[in-house]
């Protein structure tokens, strides 16, 4: 036994000489030691709080004793071996110390006594103080293991090799529903579910294994309301002697994760089933891209029927050229696996064609790819693609079809459009941009209706519009639209519907021509039409009221022609019939009234004549170059002969030039006329007035007189032919000069105007511009 | 004799003085009705076509008075229309003369008249 280099010595002792003599003798069993002296029981007490490997004690102190300090000692349970060193002591002294638990009695006449005596305590003190820990240990050891057995959530079990129950913890009551108590016994077999148990390998498990194997058993457990768990069981052997002893089982309920683990194995062999049987191909890429697994279709669609993992993997790395939709060259790095497992994120329906190295169509596929965790925790990527090579022939086509129809709406010499169904316009050829200013992408997706219909078209066009959507042909329909420039264009067009693949109508194309220029001359000719009815008819008009007026004047003249020859019969029958009766003078006045009568019908003629000349448009104007002044007085000397001189016609003439190009017989018409009605309407008076101005081209002739005056009835019919008013009585006139006049002035585009009170006088105003050709200045 | 023609009355009135016949002339309707009630005339001869009141309407107004509703009437007209001829006999003219006509016509008419009294 190995000694402890170092000594804490306590020493009980009064005499220094006797300390210093104890330690010489204890000294050579120590390298060191560390010891102190006291001789008192606080000095004791205090001493105490240190650890000490032993205690020597003289045996009676003044103020001390052994007996008291191995008292006070063994009060604190202490074993420290505790030595008594004495000069004298009696037997009893020894008995009772020995009694109070002292381990040794050294006279100091011994002392060679006292170094084996302490190594020999000591070394007892020491085994006593490990029996004590290991005891104690053990016991903690115990208390740990049966707390643990207690509290254990598996099922632990001690059986005899024939399974019946020495022990059962008492979790048993939560998982079989049986008290520990009632199991003992009883025989672990007769709780197996029948089915699970194997007789060969239950019975007697650990034959032939080895000692410390543990062996592994699933099963179902009957629970004591007769439904069954599935355990996970543990056996351990306990051989004694080399004989299997007993066997501890550990159980623990797995039906949870037995019925999840069931359906996850059926999900999985389901979905591997599917996976197996669908047309599409799917390849599991591990993250170096190896292929991990891929599914039957996969291996069809890329290597051929009968394809085996080898060939697979040699035909995806040289049978073809991969291709992108349109033909150019996929870079490996553009594979979709590729980006999936650098980027993380899922690739969909990306087009890629196989174009085989050697002879052969290209197979086209529509390839997906997604990412999914290997259960090294490594990202794979799972790819699936399926074969579009039918779709993707069909679809070039279409799409070849659809570009040159898109060329031809685009290029066509017609304005097209399209709308979709909610009037949205998605079509827009260049000429209709062409005709309405509006480049295609500033109408795409507006309303057609709204942005570009006239107003007063937009229901009609909404009508026609749907009815194209519900599959109605429309056929020449003119449709105004605005143009950039807020100008309206017409459209002459024809809608059809849309439709799609399916046949469903999905909006309307409209095909249209440009008519504006059309319209504008369509309308225009309406316009020209219109006219030339309108001149025809107020020909046709003129012509009707001209034959009227002929019927008219015919009529009145024939009227007016028979009563002077009314007048002239009468005459001549009085000469006639009573000529013998009658004295030359009465002869004489009757053939006088006779001659009177025929120059009245030959004026009324002329005056006919005058105005069927008129009438007929047969009056041109024969302008000469007259001297006005000359030719006014001329005149008026005429008119007041004729008249028998009852008036004076009060002439001024005034003329910028002494000689001025008229027409002389229209302006002797004219003032003839005015004169003689002017001297005929006022009877009573004297004088009448004549102005003639010449000025700046024009003439002006005014002619007044104080006479009657003309009723305001008849100042618009004064110049109709046959008119007469009702103040002119028994005044002589043909009823036509104030006609006649009209139709001088007229003809030469002047105006007559009439300013006449009754009673008081009428004036008559001509103003007459004369700018004849030839009219020199 | 009523007419708006002076030198035609005038003509007409020398004709029935040489016959025998007292002569009263107007010159229109109004005139006419006047010198009517004045005169008291056997017969009455009629113009159609004269200012203010026509014959057609002095016609009428004769007619409507008692006293002279029964003066029998030529009308001398220059109206050569049948449809005058027929409103004239509607308002119950006698005679109708068209102008121009024989001075013996006229005379004829009168005479006839005169003589189924």
């Amino acid at each position: 036994m190995v000694m402890k280099q170092k000594l804490d010595l306590l020493v009980i002792e009064d005499s220094e000489d006797d300390y210093q003599l104890l330690l010489r003798q204890v000294k050579s069993g120590w390298k060191e030691i560390n010891a102190i002296r006291i001789e008192t029981p606080e000095e004791f007490e205090k001493a105490l709080e240190k650890d000490w490997d032993a205690i020597l004690s003289d045996n009676t102190l003044p103020r001390f004793s052994a007996i008291s300090a191995l008292q006070q000692l063994r009060e604190k349970d202490e074993n420290i071996p505790f030595i008594i060193v004495s000069g004298t002591i009696g037997e009893k002294q020894a008995v009772e110390a020995m009694r109070f638990g002292a381990n040794d009695y050294i006279l100091k006449s011994d002392y060679g006594r006292l170094l084996p005596a302490m190594q020999r305590e000591l070394k007892e003190y020491s085994r006593r103080k490990k029996q004590l820990y290991t005891e104690q240990k053990l016991q903690e050891s115990q208390t740990r293991y049966q707390f643990l057995a207690n509290n254990i959530q598996d099922l632990v079990v001690l059986h005899k090799p024939d399974s019946s129950y020495i022990w059962v913890s008492p979790s048993v009551e939560r998982i079989l529903g049986y008290k520990p108590s009632e199991l003992i016994g009883k025989q672990h077999f007769d709780y197996i579910h029948p089915d699970d148990f194997d007789e060969e390998r239950f019975a007697n498990p650990f034959r032939g294994k080895h000692k410390k194997s543990i062996l592994r058993f699933n099963y179902r457990l009957k629970r004591k309301d007769s439904t069954y768990i599935h355990v996970e069981t543990v056996l351990q052997p306990i051989f004694e002697n080399d004989e299997l002893h007993q066997i501890v089982s550990t159980s623990r309920d797995v039906t949870e994760q037995k019925l999840a683990y069931d359906l996850l194995a059926e999900s999985e062999e389901r979905y591997y089933s599917v996976i197996d049987s669908i047309a599409e191909g799917v390849i599991l890429f591990n993250h170096e891209s190896n292929i991990i697994t891929y599914n039957q279709s996969a291996g069809r669609i890329l290597d051929g029927p009968g394809s085996t993992f080898k060939s697979l993997r040699h035909s995806m790395a040289n049978k073809y050229h991969i291709v992108k939709a349109d033909h150019t060259v996929f870079l490996p790095e553009e594979h979709p696996s590729q980006i999936t497992l650098k980027t993380g994120k899922p690739c969909t329906d990306v087009v890629m064609g196989l174009q085989p190295k050697t002879e052969g169509d290209v197979i086209w596929l529509s390839v997906n790819s997604q990412l999914f965790k290997e259960p090294s925790g490594k990202n794979g990527v799972v790819v699936s693609f399926s074969n579009i090579t039918k779709q993707k022939i069909g679809e070039e086509k279409i799409t070849a079809a659809a570009e040159e129809l898109r060329t031809l709406i685009d290029t066509a010499n017609a304005p097209i459009f399209g709308i979709d169904w909610q009037g949205k316009i998605n079509e827009w050829n260049q000429v209709c941009a062409q005709i309405t200013g509006f480049d295609k992408s500033e109408v795409i997706g507006k309303g057609l209706i709204n942005e570009f219909i006239l107003d007063g078209y937009k229901v009609a066009v909404t009508d026609l519009l749907k009815s194209a959507l519900r599959g109605k042909l429309v056929t020449n329909y003119e449709l105004p639209i605005y143009t950039r420039t807020g100008q309206v264009v017409t459209i002459l067009f024809n809608a059809t519907a849309r439709r799609n693949a399916e046949g469903n109508i999905i909006g309307v194309l409209g095909v249209g021509q440009d008519i504006t220029e059309l319209i504008e001359y369509r309308d225009k000719l309406e316009q020209r039409v219109a006219e030339r009815t309108d001149k025809l008819n107020e020909a046709l008009q003129k012509e009707k009221e001209l034959v009227a007026i002929k019927t008219k004047f015919v009529s009145m003249a024939s009227h007016e022609f028979r009563t002077p020859l009314a007048t002239i019969s009468f005459a001549s029958d009085f000469l006639k019939r009573y000529f013998d009766r009658l004295g030359a003078d009465e002869r004489e006045k009757k053939l006088n009234k006779i001659d009177e009568q025929v120059r009245h019908m030959t004026s009324l003629l002329d005056d006919v004549l005058i105005m069927g000349k008129s009438d007929a448009g047969k009056i041109n104007l024969h302008p000469v170059l007259t001297n006005i002044s000359e030719f006014c007085e001329k005149l008026v000397e005429e008119v007041e002969h004729s008249t028998k001189k009852t008036h004076k016609i009060a002439t001024s003439v005034a003329s910028e030039k002494e000689a001025i190009y008229v027409d002389e017989k229209l302006l002797r018409n004219i003032l003839i006329n005015l004169l003689t009605n002017a001297i005929k309407f006022s009877p009573e008076q004297d004088q009448v007035l004549l102005d003639v101005v010449y000025r700046d081209k024009n003439l002006t002739v005014i002619v007044k007189d104080y006479g009657m005056g003309v009723p305001e009835e008849d100042k618009e019919k004064i110049f109709d032919a046959f008119h007469r008013t009702n103040t002119v009585g028994t005044i002589q006139g043909t009823g036509l000069g104030l006609a006649i006049v009209k139709k001088a002035v007229d003809l030469h585009h002047g105006s007559i105007e009439l300013d006449s009170e009754l009673g008081k006088g009428t004036t008559f105003t001509i103003k007459m511009p004369l700018h004849y050709e030839g009219a020199i200045d | 004799m009523i007419d708006d023609t002076l030198s035609l009355l005038e003509e007409i009135k020398d004709i029935l003085l040489m016959e025998g016949y007292d002569v009263t002339t107007a010159t229109d309707g109004y005139d006419g009705l006047q010198k009517i009630s004045k005169a008291n005339p056997d017969i009455i001869i009629t113009d159609l076509v004269m200012p203010d009141m026509n014959g057609y309407q002095l016609i009428e107004k004769i007619k409507s008075i008692d006293k002279f509703k029964d003066v029998p009437i030529i009308v001398l007209s220059a109206q050569a229309a049948k449809e005058d001829k027929e409103k004239a006999f509607e308002l119950h003219a006698d005679k109708y003369l068209t102008k121009p006509c024989a001075a013996s016509d006229l005379v004829d008419a009168i005479e006839e008249i005169t003589t189924n009294e």
